[in-house]
């Protein structure tokens, strides 16, 4: 909560709501998730958790929590690039590699989602397609938001229906 | 095809939308209207820039939508001021002689806008290109027929015996002095790379500010910035 209002940052940067920090099911947006993941977290984690004491146990796997986040923010940067290259891919791969290696090993008993395991090709396609914004499914998602923000009075016609049914 | 009144609805919306923000691209365009561009824009283009939105929307830099980008040095606001010797001694450094200038206290390029650290201290924080030392812009100058120039002062080296972010260089980030160098330098508004956000924190019992580049580009062998 104290990061939220103390980070001072250009107009343009998503504003993240506080209730994030507050709300355990706050629902935020992809870019205030981003925002929150790349800007906040990090200086958040290590003010609060780098200078516990190694030998607690405890504090120690806060340490540890801190490092899994960082290493996943790292491939998030460098996979959310405007330029891509081999190396920027290799990077990618390298740190999603270690943020699973350290997730296996701070919770054993965890069963990984699908989109782990997406998350691991994505350097092939930043390779074969080139950087993310060329071709991830944001602008089909804000079209959607539009779509779902006109107003109208749900009277569907066969257009739709057809649509549907085909779907 | 037979479409009902949802998606009449939905098709009318979206047509008049289109229509609405191709209306200035149009040669039949009142001259009233187009005066008023500054206001239009802010209503049908979305005002995130460098979030996802805008990324959906354009696709990379987009120079040409910025009116405030080709503004000539007679329209800027203000009138010429005397500056003061120390900015005069910064930009003779840079080779150029100058006594009054206009000083507007922001500055827009490429859509965003960067400003004093007096008239808005997040957009007086950037990079420049070249430079691995964040800046803090102290000044804005327009000067007949040479462009716009910032003064700005370097952030000094934080003074501590581990900077945690040298282990995560993809984050971007580092630790620097709360305080700014004295001396002060001047660069021209191209020269700018990026902004950055900052948090001033306490480690090692001093307070140290943390710098974060905010360079939408990354590159996976660097560590700069």
């Amino acid at each position: 909560m104290e990061d939220l209002q103390d980070v001072v940052k250009p107009s343009w940067v998503t504003s993240v709501p506080a209730t994030v920090a507050t709300a355990p099911k706050a629902k935020l947006k992809s870019d205030e998730w981003r925002t929150w993941g790349c800007l906040y977290l990090p200086v958040s984690f290590i003010r609060l958790w780098l200078k516990v004491d190694p030998v607690n146990e405890k504090e120690s796997r806060r340490r540890d929590l801190m490092h899994l986040t960082m290493l996943l923010v790292s491939a998030i940067v460098i996979a959310s690039s405007r330029v891509t290259s081999e190396e920027n891919a290799r990077e990618y791969l390298a740190y999603m590699l270690g943020y699973r290696q350290a997730l296996e090993k701070l919770f054993p008993n965890y069963l990984c989602q699908s989109i782990h395991h997406m998350a691991m090709h994505i350097p092939e396609y930043l390779l074969m397609y080139g950087p993310v914004h060329g071709w991830w499914a944001y602008p089909f998602e804000r079209m959607i938001g539009m779509l779902q923000r006109i107003a109208v009075n749900s009277k569907e016609g066969w257009l739709n229906l057809n649509g549907c049914c085909s779907f | 095809m037979n479409a009902g009144e949802y998606e009449e609805t939905i098709a009318r919306s979206w047509h008049r939308s289109t229509n609405l923000r191709t209306f200035f691209g149009k040669q039949s365009c009142p001259p009233a209207i187009e005066v008023c561009y500054g206001i239009f824009e802010k209503l049908v283009k979305p005002q995130a820039r460098g979030t996802l939105t805008m990324d959906s929307v354009e696709g990379g830099d987009n120079e040409s939508i910025d009116p405030d980008a080709m503004l000539a040095y007679d329209e800027f606001p203000g009138r010429e001021e005397t500056i003061s010797d120390n900015v005069r001694s910064a930009f003779l450094n840079r080779g150029l002689t100058v006594w009054k200038a206009k000083s507007p206290a922001r500055v827009r390029r490429n859509g965003i806008s960067f400003s004093t650290e007096q008239s808005h201290e997040g957009n007086s924080g950037v990079f420049l290109k070249n430079h691995s030392v964040p800046f803090c812009i102290k000044k804005i100058h327009c000067l007949p027929s040479k462009g716009t120039w910032l003064v700005a002062q370097r952030y000094r080296r934080a003074d501590v015996m581990l900077d945690p972010y040298i282990a995560y260089p993809h984050l971007r980030a580092s630790m620097w002095a709360t305080e700014l160098t004295s001396s002060l330098e001047v660069f021209s508004i191209d020269e700018i790379d990026t902004h950055f956000a900052k948090r001033d924190i306490s480690w090692e019992g001093k307070r140290v500010t943390v710098i974060f580049s905010l360079a939408r580009v990354s590159f996976g062998d660097s560590l700069n910035h």
